[in-house]
């Protein structure tokens, strides 16, 4: 009864939309005068894609590798982070609040561009460049541009994953608050010291929403548009010049399956050391 | 080492435990001052770019093309902010942005709530399958749905309408919709049986128990969700400009600020053909300050709402009293 009116929404808002994409896939689209026609062409999009296509084998492993290199990184940063907040120093109301800027601003694409375009270090670089700007050129200039360019490189994308790791690090926190103060105290009476309580206290009990942060970060970084080379091609491809719909959208859900068992197998491997205090 | 510090403790020389005091305070004090210093390096990856969003938003058009002013403005320049607050309908576009917000996050949170407690506590048929299902669908990108929702929508009437953008979340979908399942599933799995299996006995029905009992406990994880659904559907542009793409009365302000961005962009890049734009703005060659103080006009109520409803974070299980 409780889940009946998700069940219903996703009838209507996602089982059918996604029904008729998955017809596409396996069509061709024929515009003529007599208006637009799906013509059925069975599996010729996807050997097309797989087989054809030099481009989508190659994107489609280099999304899912970033994905699984960077999720370690976002977790363990987010959980620290969030760890910190929860320590009880003066002005952690003020530091709870510059935290959540990166949700405010990561949900919106027009301040996002706004942040990116607006720093002196305009372009691509943008935001994570505005911060480290002066003192990376300076590193440059002493190093070389090898040596130098690898640290900016490094520099950057750690300020990416900060910036990326704002909804996580909010998780965590509610999942911190959550864990009964009493269990810290039955520690406290045990004799166990602080890395000790955290790894036999804290980490079990907030380890449901450390399958949830991993789920979304994975999700994240498989939708994000901006960042994943192998979305921006599927849309060049299907609204690009060619305007292939069909192979579009056979790329697109061949996307979808791989992407859906690498989360698959995350949720299955995680299931087994997720612990729940109300399971039985 | 124990029975050590018991005798300094106990010991009737002032001078000894002066010392001991120091010393165990100097060992807090260290600890305190590198989470501090780690804090306020972490801060300032954020604090900055904000920092120099805001002091962007306050600089004249003199000190914009000026390239000796990097960071501070020589005048606070508020013009911007009157002239963004113009062009946003500030005033009236906060009011229906409020009322969509609100709606939409009521549904959502609300419904999305019903739904993890089920997929935490009910064994029904094909349970797993289902919430796999749901799982499923946050992998959906929007994108890829976005033409068959057009066209069913098209088929309800519900096109420049607030429907489509708050039905579905009444219906736990819409933004980001299973995820909030996925949220509220994960706060609920985590609580203890012998709270709901008390208020059974004490003749709660299973919807007393629901909000009575289990969503005051997850109170952290409801302050979250409540958090994003309110952050994301501010800043959503992706449903306005799909569905309510002509009537511009409707629009929310993340549609009003996308609108006067691209508009004053366009105007910079083409200064001889906007010249009634530039005149009414005031400006010369550069847009970037009243760009700057519109999106501050804009992050900043979520910003005010969120720094109010972190209380709920920090109340959470313990002041409800319930886990004994």
């Amino acid at each position: 009864m409780f889940a009946a009116p998700w069940v219903v929404g996703f009838l209507a808002f996602q089982l059918y939309p996604l029904a008729q994409s998955l017809q596409i896939s396996f069509s061709l689209l024929q515009v003529s005068a007599a208006g637009v026609k799906w013509i059925p062409v069975g599996f010729a999009n996807y050997k097309q894609a797989l087989l054809v296509d030099p481009n989508f084998t190659r994107f489609l492993v280099q999304s899912i590798l970033q994905t699984i290199l960077q999720i370690p990184l976002i977790i363990s940063f987010a959980l620290a982070s969030a760890a910190l907040m929860k320590q009880g120093l003066i002005g952690t109301t003020f530091f709870r609040t510059l935290f959540f800027l990166p949700v405010v601003v990561g949900s919106s694409a027009v301040i996002q561009q706004l942040f990116n375009n607006g720093g002196p270090g305009s372009g691509t670089t943008g935001v994570p460049l505005i911060l480290i700007g002066s003192f990376l050129t300076t590193l440059t200039r002493v190093l070389g541009p090898t040596l130098g360019g690898e640290i900016v490189a490094i520099f950057y994308h750690l300020s990416l994953v900060l910036w990326q790791s704002g909804v996580q690090t909010l998780l965590f926190l509610a999942g911190l608050y959550s864990v009964p103060s009493m269990y810290y105290e039955v520690a406290r009476i045990d004799g166990a010291n602080a890395w000790q309580t955290f790894l036999k206290v804290t980490l079990p009990s907030i380890s449901p929403m450390i399958l949830l942060v991993t789920i979304y970060s994975m999700v994240n970084s498989f939708t994000e548009p901006i960042l994943n080379p192998l979305l921006n091609y599927i849309s060049t491809v299907g609204f690009g010049s060619a305007g292939q719909l069909g192979e579009a959208g056979a790329m697109g859900w061949m996307y979808f399956v791989a992407i859906f068992i690498v989360v698959a197998i995350a949720f299955r491997t995680a299931q087994r050391h997720v612990f729940y205090a109300g399971e039985r | 080492m124990a029975t050590q510090l018991q005798e300094v403790e106990f010991t009737t020389n002032p001078l000894q435990r002066v010392v001991y005091i120091l010393r165990r305070r100097g060992k807090q004090w260290l600890v305190r001052l590198a989470l501090y210093l780690v804090l306020i390096d972490l801060a300032f990856v954020y604090f900055l770019p904000l920092a120099y969003f805001f002091l962007t938003s306050l600089k004249s058009p003199l000190d914009l093309v000026n390239p000796t002013v990097k960071w501070l403005p020589t005048t606070l320049f508020w013009d911007n902010y009157v002239f963004a607050w113009d062009q946003l309908g500030y005033a009236h576009a906060l009011l229906r942005t409020v009322l969509f917000v609100v709606l939409a996050m009521v549904g959502q949170v609300g419904t999305s709530a019903i739904a993890g407690y089920a997929f935490a506590r009910y064994r029904f048929r094909w349970v797993e399958l289902l919430f796999m299902v749901a799982i499923f669908t946050i992998l959906v990108p929007p994108q890829s749905i976005l033409v068959s929702l057009y066209y069913n929508y098209r088929l309800f009437h519900w096109l420049n309408t607030w429907f489509p953008l708050v039905v579905p979340e009444w219906l736990a979908q819409g933004l980001f919709g299973a995820f909030f399942i996925f949220i509220f599933r994960q706060a609920f799995k985590a609580l203890p049986w012998e709270l709901e299996e008390a208020a059974r006995i004490d003749g709660a029905n299973a919807w007393q128990i629901f909000t009575r009992v289990m969503l005051p406990l997850a109170r952290p994880a409801l302050a979250v969700a409540i958090v994003f659904s309110v952050v994301w559907h501010w800043n959503d542009t992706f449903g306005p400009s799909n569905f309510l793409m002509t009537d511009y009365k409707q629009w929310p302000l993340s549609m009003e600020l996308a609108n006067f961005t691209n508009s004053a962009l366009s105007a910079q890049n083409a200064v001889a053909g906007n010249q009634a734009f530039l005149q009414a703005s005031g400006l010369s060659a550069n847009v970037a300050g009243p760009i700057m103080a519109a999106g501050v006009l804009v992050i900043l109520p979520p910003m005010i709402f969120y720094i109010l409803i972190q209380r709920m974070f920090v109340e959470g299980v313990e002041r409800s009293g319930l886990i004994e």
